[in-house]
């Protein structure tokens, strides 16, 4: 049986666990807030760019490929750009994506001959394949609670260098989605070449298809058919050396965002289960110190009785 | 045949604008251009200077610093804000 003091150091102990967890549940949440307006504010964005590509996107059969980031190669190489965060305690929201990322990388590598490389996003990307022998090809951090769009120009200009100097064939970025405080998903997208596809997934992916968040209206994005052939201005050409880079950008900045906000309602949620948890413990820690001390009382009246009787006898 | 135009401006923090107008003026690339409803579809590039939105008896005028303008078949007009 422990000691009365060993039991009171535990509380004491557990005590100020439950303060901490307590003081980074609030943070998180504050910061899971901005975060999550942050990204919801550039959904209408990120809806209006990506449906502008879709419509553009058939323009550019007529002519020859018109931007190196359209064409389509034999696939040998394929980049993986994996968003994780620089820091650790937010539940399950890394391990997730990186077994999300482990799991593409199985079933892709099944082909022959194909290599696969990884770009990671945030810290904790970066040491979870460096320590498996898988050395990222680039690896950035310190991408802020609140990212800018001028933050994503390295990721941005990597990947984009890395497919037009044809050193990867395809591009695909695995992040974490926010669908509410409470749930979030882990997603594999296709980034580069851009194909109908790829475009049409991510705009459904932007909108939850439930919530308070929903009002996205995706049938509106996804249903623009036959707008008929663009007018370009000044040419063609032009708008496409232009236009592609800056939804890439987009693209990948609303990736990081979307996986920021994920990052501060994970973490959020494994606080609160941390201060309940510590609160728990401190119960059953006051009990098992009331019966210690309980039975120190009882035993020490045994001895007093024991010692009086003896005197009087 | 319509005789408003659907105009949305936004940008990566908010949406800018937001509602019918009669007539777009926007600073391209190659020059300024007026957009009227039922415009031909039309994609180009925006350099810096004002959007100027004209409605019933109202104008409105939105400085910019670039970015794109797609104008569709049903009269949409979207600028993206760079």
């Amino acid at each position: 049986m422990a000691t009365l003091r060993t039991i009171r150091l535990r509380i004491k102990g557990t005590k100020n666990i439950k303060q901490i967890t307590r003081a980074m549940e609030a943070v998180s949440a504050v910061k899971m807030r901005k975060s999550q307006q942050a990204a919801l504010a550039a959904r209408p964005y990120a809806t209006a760019a990506l449906r502008l590509l879709k419509n553009i996107h058939g323009s550019s059969v007529e002519g020859g490929v018109l931007s190196p980031l359209l064409e389509k190669r034999e696939v040998k190489n394929t980049l993986l750009v994996v968003v994780t965060s620089d820091k650790g305690l937010a539940g399950p929201f890394n391990a997730n994506v990186l077994k999300k990322a482990e799991q593409f990388i199985k079933n892709t590598a099944v082909e022959p001959k194909k290599v696969i490389s990884i770009a990671a996003v945030g810290k904790k990307a970066g040491e979870y394949f460096s320590r498996r022998g898988r050395t990222p090809a680039n690896s950035w951090t310190g991408h802020g609670d609140f990212v800018e769009l001028g933050e994503v120009e390295h990721v941005f200009d990597f990947v984009r260098k890395s497919f037009e100097q044809k050193k990867v064939d395809e591009v695909f970025v695995v992040y974490t989605n926010f669908l509410s405080a409470m749930k979030q998903e882990v997603v594999v997208r296709k980034l580069l070449p851009f194909s109908e596809e790829g475009l049409e997934e991510m705009v459904k992916g932007i909108a939850p298809d439930k919530g308070r968040f929903a009002e996205v209206n995706v049938q509106d994005v996804v249903d623009v058919v036959n707008v008929g052939e663009y007018l370009f201005e000044p040419s063609p050409k032009e708008i496409f050396d232009t236009l592609l880079p800056t939804l890439l950008k987009i693209e990948i900045y609303h990736a990081i965002l979307e996986a920021n906000a994920s990052e501060h309602s994970s973490r959020m949620i494994a606080m609160r289960n941390a201060t309940d948890n510590a609160g728990e413990l401190i119960k059953s820690y006051t009990v098992s110190l009331n019966k210690a001390r309980q039975s120190a009382i009882n035993k020490e009246l045994a001895e007093i009785t024991g010692g009086s009787e003896a005197l009087t006898q | 045949m319509t005789n408003t135009l659907q105009l949305k401006i936004v940008s990566l923090k908010e949406v800018v604008y937001s509602g019918s107008v009669h007539s777009v003026t926007l600073p391209t690339k190659a020059g300024e251009i007026t957009v009227l409803p039922n415009h031909a579809p039309l994609i180009s590039h925006l350099g810096k200077g004002n959007i100027r939105a004209k409605l019933e008896g109202e104008n409105k005028q939105f400085p910019i610093d670039g970015g794109f303008m797609e104008v569709t078949a049903d009269s949409n007009l979207t600028v993206l804000l760079s």
